[in-house]
């Protein structure tokens, strides 16, 4: 066989089929459509009158008996019904598979399709005096009436190019346009071969093609491609003419700015196709797929002329699909249940596309049931890819996310209609892989709206160049939220350092940032350069899937239309890399994929965030569990100490040339006043050295501190490191304490850690005695703390006693009761709630009844977690307060209420 | 590959040295030979990967064959890159020195000998033993495909 002929024949085929299912099922719905048949009917005639012409017997047959059934159709013979579509599309079906068999093997299948060419002989009352004699001719293989040709240029879908636009690019495309004219001749040439009856109606062709021409993608990723890299080159000339003095040269490179930018735009353009392409196939696929679920359905397709790039319609094409198939298997529901609800029993699916800032938006919106959130996290927690308590802190948007979850959904079967399906988690990675967007919004009983983003392009984007240690990047705009910058002296506005990460407190929120040069490991990274000594810092923000980050650059030059153009193999794993770009200066720099990135730099520090704004901001409730949280850091002896969490103010980090000495007292401005810096291994008498007093001069200039306010002053305790915080809920061992100033020992992670009494340490600081009033000069009355733990002992105890309390303490609820039967009467008791022996509910209750003296006496709950639940209770028990264990000032007011 | 045999079955290859031994991969394979050229350090990067170059407007991927064979890198700065193309990617081979092309007759052709080193022999479809030196017919496919 004529390979060459067969090759065009199978493009020109596999066109039609492509949206004859589409036409017909449109047909179906309006049969009224005269056009629309003829259409149809032609293409199934092309196809047969082809197949016959190139001996492909069985596709001749089976096309026969369509065609067949087609023209009664068209005569308004037979009326169209169901029956009959269905029996259609099988046909179309068939052909499909009989042509990609030929596609394959070059030669037609044996496949036997008797059965469906019965079938379809059935639905026609007089099969044969009612096939059109002109048939015959086409076996001999020659007629082929004009209109056909007509036809078939109307109906490509591939891309075209509007004559226009061809004499925008002419210069710069002549060898593609030289192409095309070859192409073209191609065209011609078959459509003469196959109608060389027809020869007078050539001319009348050759008139339609003249503004249409069929152009190979191929040939237009190639013109693509170039018009990069003109943009690379104007880029270069501009950079070039900017620096030179010539007035001239500078108007040029203008014009050449402004006629690259329109050429850039045109060429662009030739590559828009109309969504309509993709979103016409979902007529059948709804259509079959309502049909084998009982289901009515109603599909609507809305903006079907909005253009979105090839490549990009493409890559949304299987996505789409899937969301479709979402909607109609699990969103509109079966008609028996929407007529009880109150609705039309036929279901609705809209697709909407339209331009929304400078992106397409396709809207997939059905009238179903809705997603319902509780479903949705019982399963998440039921497969185990989240935890009820995580489920219990998202909000109703973020639930719905969770369909996106890898692993959420279940693997769809395989069906003849979409192929195998994918999960939702597939849908979101590949819309995101373009630069996209999936959005869900959904009302319970009313239906679900999924929102797809797409950029209009790929290949060239807007991006933000930054240098770093001497190295340009490119960070595409689409990940680019914010810059900022400040002044390396500003005290108000800096770094913290956390667990050896870096974060920076954004509007309050504290956000991770990376030091480009380190997680890259720039070269010199660790000298400093003359770029990192500049006085100011620049955080480039970005955004990660919706985690927002902070990149620290030396510079941040400009923003550039820049041409992304993609690694190597060899380098495909570098996933932080979006691919490779050609800057004005003719040098190659990287893209920087922002989530890639993230992922590659962040190393889990991410989750620990989280965690730290819980704890520091104290926006999340604290779990109810009788953990302490303590602050892990590291001293010069190069063991690690622990400070408990909720006496530390900040984390700060000082610039040794920021400290002052007063005498040998060093201070540090901390807000107006100078704060001290306690040496923590000299009050401890610890071997190792202070990083402050060390005199080695390999050090960091910046000294890590741990800010912590002790009666209303602020002291810095100068650590070596911060390395972590850790919850425990493992027992506090004091009787292991060999020294003052350590509170007791605690296992943690395997070993054992000392924690620091730093009331105690303060205390003994020389500074500290001229701060502040001696305790024991006032004694404003007496109080028992009922507490198990020997940390908020501790804590409460010196807190109550720098208030000019006399404090005693007690274990638990039966101590307590011990103590207030002995001689001591205190004024107020301040007591914890879950303890061994005797919680603190029954205490009070059973004091309360008591006719002892003590029966009176103000109790001040405090609990890790207070709920509205938990304060009626305690209210009936007889607390006269409750309050959250970690509110001194509460606690203030509230002692100073009742005593 | 018909066109790669003439009338007298010899093959034409590209000759290049690194450190004292020759190598050879196919001149068809070879699409232009360029000097050093300024790169882009790629960072984060397999180490035999030097950087990017910018061929005329398209995107070149160095490697060093010094790296992979885990020579010295005490490559000169006058060092050569061939440009071949590989999938849909450019690379620059980055070799020491170009022995202009030779032509080689089948005859001297004998499978990987033994005794090569093991950091070479994979990537080795065989040797040309020439009168003056060992040729060493080196595979690009199975160097550019390594996972190192």
């Amino acid at each position: 066989m004529n390979t060459e002929l067969i090759r065009e024949f199978l493009l020109e085929s596999f066109e039609n089929l492509a949206n004859i299912s589409e036409e017909l099922t449109t047909f179906e719905k309006n049969s009224e459509d005269l056009e629309l048949v003829n259409s149809i009917f032609r293409k199934v005639h092309t196809l047969k009158g082809s197949a016959g012409f190139l001996g492909l017997k069985k596709l001749q047959e089976v096309t026969h008996a369509a065609e067949s059934l087609l023209d009664l159709i068209r005569d308004r013979v037979i009326k169209i019904t169901p029956q009959i579509v269905d029996c259609l599309l099988e046909i179309f079906d068939v052909s499909i598979e009989m042509l990609k068999f030929i596609e394959k093997n070059n030669k037609e299948s044996t496949g036997n399709h008797d059965a469906l060419i019965q079938k379809t002989l059935l639905f026609i009352k007089k099969p044969q005096s009612n096939s059109t004699p002109e048939e015959h001719s086409f076996l001999s293989g020659v007629k082929i009436p004009k209109s056909l040709f007509d036809e078939e240029i109307d109906d490509r879908k591939k891309v075209t190019i509007k004559a226009q636009s061809q004499e925008l690019v002419a210069p710069i495309v002549e060898k593609a346009v030289e192409k095309i004219i070859e192409k073209k001749k191609n065209i011609e040439v078959l459509q003469t071969e196959k109608a060389i009856a027809d020869t007078g109606d050539i001319s009348k062709n050759a008139s339609v093609t003249d503004s249409v021409v069929r152009v190979n993608v191929q040939l237009l990723d190639k013109i693509m491609n170039v018009v990069g890299e003109l943009v690379l080159n104007r880029n270069q000339i501009l950079q070039y003419a900017s620096i030179q003095d010539s007035a001239e040269l500078n108007r040029l490179s203008q014009q050449l700015n402004t006629i690259t930018s329109e050429l850039q735009t045109d060429i662009m353009t030739t590559r828009m196709q109309p969504v309509g392409s993709v979103l016409s196939k979902f007529e059948r696929i709804v259509r079959d797929l309502a049909k084998s679920q009982d289901k009515k359905i109603k599909l609507e397709i809305i903006g079907k002329e909005t253009e979105l790039d090839k490549t990009l319609l493409e890559a949304i094409r299987d996505p789409l699909t899937h969301l479709i198939r979402n909607s109609v298997d699990h969103g509109i529901e079966m008609p028996d249940i929407r007529k009880a609800k109150g609705k039309n029993e036929e279901g609705k699916i809209t697709i909407r596309s339209f331009h929304e800032s400078g992106q397409v938006s396709i809207e997939i919106k059905d009238d179903g049931n809705g997603i319902d959130p509780q479903r949705i996290s019982a399963k998440a927690i039921e497969k185990g890819i989240l935890t009820a308590e995580q489920v219990k802190s998202m909000s109703p948007k973020q639930i719905l996310s969770i369909i996106f979850m890898p692993g959420f959904s279940t693997a769809e079967q395989v069906t003849n209609i979409s192929g195998r399906g994918v999960g939702m988690d597939v849908v979101k990675s590949n819309v995101e892989k373009i630069g996209g967007s999936v959005d869900i919004f959904s009302e319970l009983g009313k239906g679900s709206t999924f929102k797809l983003k797409i950029p209009l392009t790929l290949a060239i984007v807007p991006a933000l160049v930054v240098q770093d240690h001497g190295q340009t990047f490119a960070i595409p705009q689409i990940s680019l939220l914010e810059l900022v910058r400040f002044d390396k002296n500003n005290e108000d506005v800096k770094l913290e350092k956390l667990y050896g990460s870096e974060f920076f407190r954004l509007r309050g929120k504290l956000i991770p940032v990376f030091r480009l040069s380190n997680s890259l490991k720039l070269e010199g990274a660790s000298s400093k350069s003359e770029l990192t000594d500049y006085d100011f810092t620049n955080i480039v923000i970005l955004d990660a899937e919706g985690r927002t980050y902070g990149l620290i650059v030396d510079i941040i030059l400009d923003t550039e239309e820049i041409v992304v153009k993609p690694l190597s193999k060899e380098l495909k794993n570098l996933t932080f890399y979006a691919g490779a770009t050609i800057m004005g200066d003719g040098n190659v720099a990287l893209i920087l994929d922002s989530l890639g990135f993230y992922n590659f730099a962040d190393k889990g520090v991410g989750l620990k965030i989280e965690k730290m704004n819980q704890q520091l901001d104290s926006e999340i409730e604290k779990e109810a569990s009788e953990s302490q949280e303590l602050l892990i850091c590291q001293l010069g002896d190069h063991r690690q100490y622990a400070i408990p969490l909720l006496l530390v103010n900040r984390l700060e980090e000082f610039d040794r040339k920021s400290i002052e000495w007063s005498g040998d007292q060093p201070l540090v401005k901390y807000g107006d006043v100078p704060m001290p810096l306690i040496n923590l291994e000299k009050s401890l008498n610890l071997r190792g050295e202070n990083i402050l007093f060390s005199i080695d001069k390999n050090l960091p200039t910046e000294v890590p501190c741990v800010v912590i306010n002790i009666r209303g002053h602020m002291y810095g305790l100068v650590v070596s490191e911060i390395i972590d915080i850790q919850q425990t809920e493992s027992a506090i061992h004091s009787d292991s304490v060999d020294r003052k100033g350590l509170l007791g020992t605690v296992f943690l992670k395997d070993s054992t850690i000392t924690i620091l009494d730093v009331h105690t340490i303060i205390e003994d600081q020389n500074i500290g005695k001229m701060n502040h009033q001696h305790r024991v000069t006032r004694k404003l009355g007496k109080i028992l703390i009922i507490e198990d733990s020997p940390l908020y002992i501790k804590i409460q105890k010196d807190f109550l006693e720098e208030e000019g309390f006399e404090v005693f303490t007690a274990n638990n609820g039966q101590e307590a009761i011990d103590f207030l039967n002995g001689d001591i009467e205190v004024n107020l008791i301040v007591t914890d709630i879950e303890m061994p022996v005797m919680n603190g509910w029954d205490f009070t209750e059973l004091i309360r009844k008591s006719n002892r003296k003590y029966s009176r006496i103000p109790v001040i709950a405090v609990s890790s977690k207070v709920s509205p639940l938990d304060r009626e209770k305690g209210m009936k028990c007889g607390f006269n307060e409750h309050l959250e264990k970690l509110n001194k000032s509460d606690l203030h007011k509230a002692i100073l209420e009742f005593i | 590959m018909s066109s790669e045999y003439n009338e007298t079955n010899t093959k034409q290859y590209c000759g290049f040295k690194i450190g004292e031994d020759s190598f050879a991969i196919s001149v068809l394979r070879v699409q232009e030979i360029i000097r050093s050229h300024s790169l882009t350090i790629i960072p984060e990067a397999p180490t035999h990967i030097k950087g990017l170059i910018n061929l005329r407007g398209q995107i070149v991927t160095a490697v060093s064959l010094r790296t992979v064979f885990k020579l010295d890198e005490g490559q000169s700065l006058n060092y050569m890159n061939i440009i071949v193309q590989i999938g849909e990617d450019l690379y620059a081979i980055m070799v020491d020195e170009i022995l202009d092309v030779l032509e080689v007759s089948d005859d001297t052709y004998e499978p990987t000998p033994e005794n090569i080193d093991s950091k070479l022999s994979e990537y080795i479809t065989g040797v040309h033993k020439l009168k003056d030196r060992l040729l060493i017919l080196l595979d690009l496919d199975k160097l550019l495909s390594m996972d190192n």
